[in-house]
């Protein structure tokens, strides 16, 4: 836990694999998360500050969101600090 | 959830020897009738295709390929499940992916490793980049996987899972 004067600010880390690491031109980033609560809506407006076009991208059809390594089906789902997101393009193993 | 079936999932960039991973199946479960293996290669189309490199997502490429194999075991009466997804840069003719199933009867071991290579194609956390002539190529999901995937959804007496 974090003790002292100061406190940090919560922090949120976004991942982006494959070809929507290469668009954006950046494999991770971290936000600030300001309170609680955090609605995807509001990250994807956080998220096309810090990267111009990004918006476009993370929204495209296939595009999949995983909260702590499990999808994501809601857009009412809400992150917390130490979250961790990612935005996956449609998987292609096996 | 998953009955009694031991299950051991693995991502891994070096190559996987099929006979060591059937001996270790047969350990982790004796008393199978039935063993099945699946081995995926690199295709190579039309020799167009240098090299294919496989993306993941540490740990959740292994929490994905772990979910299939529960969800298989839950459907049929399966001993044991082993899988091996690789990684890194691969060549025409290289192996992908091994999956091992072994049951008391052959339709179970069959069946189980037929669905957990068709969810496999649809929900695995990879993705898959192609190199052809120098050109480098993110491959497309293709719809027949999908397909393949609901058809085993369809034939569930449970639904959707």
């Amino acid at each position: 836990m974090a003790s002292g004067s100061g406190k940090p600010s919560p922090m949120l880390e976004v991942r982006f694999f494959a070809r929507l690491r290469e668009a954006l031109g950046r494999e991770r980033i971290s936000l600030p998360l300001e309170a609680p609560g955090l609605t995807v809506e509001r990250l994807l407006q956080a998220l096309e500050v810090e990267i111009p076009g990004a918006r476009a991208q993370l929204t495209a059809p296939g595009i999949r969101l995983a909260v702590n390594q499990a999808f994501i089906e809601d857009d009412a789902f809400v992150l917390n600090p130490g979250d961790e997101i990612a935005f996956l393009p449609p998987v292609t193993g096996g | 959830m998953s009955g009694s079936a031991v299950l051991s999932v693995a991502v891994q960039m070096e190559d996987f020897s099929v006979e060591e991973a059937l001996r270790r199946l047969r350990q982790a479960a004796p008393g199978a009738g039935a063993e099945v293996a699946f081995v995926g290669l690199v295709r190579d189309q039309a020799g167009s295709v240098a090299s294919l490199t496989l993306e993941h997502y540490p740990g959740m490429s292994e929490r994905s390929m772990l979910a299939v194999c529960e969800r298989a075991a839950k459907r049929w009466p399966l001993l044991a499940v082993e899988a091996i997804h690789r990684v890194g840069t691969l060549g025409p003719g290289d192996q992908i992916v091994l999956v091992l199933v072994s049951s008391a009867h052959r339709h179970a071991a069959f069946e189980g490793a037929h669905y957990i290579m068709d969810a496999f194609k649809s929900e695995v956390v990879f993705w898959k980049l192609e190199d052809r002539d120098g050109e480098k190529v993110w491959i497309e999901a293709a719809p027949s996987d999908h397909q393949a995937l609901t058809a085993w959804e369809e034939t569930s007496g449970e639904g959707a899972p």
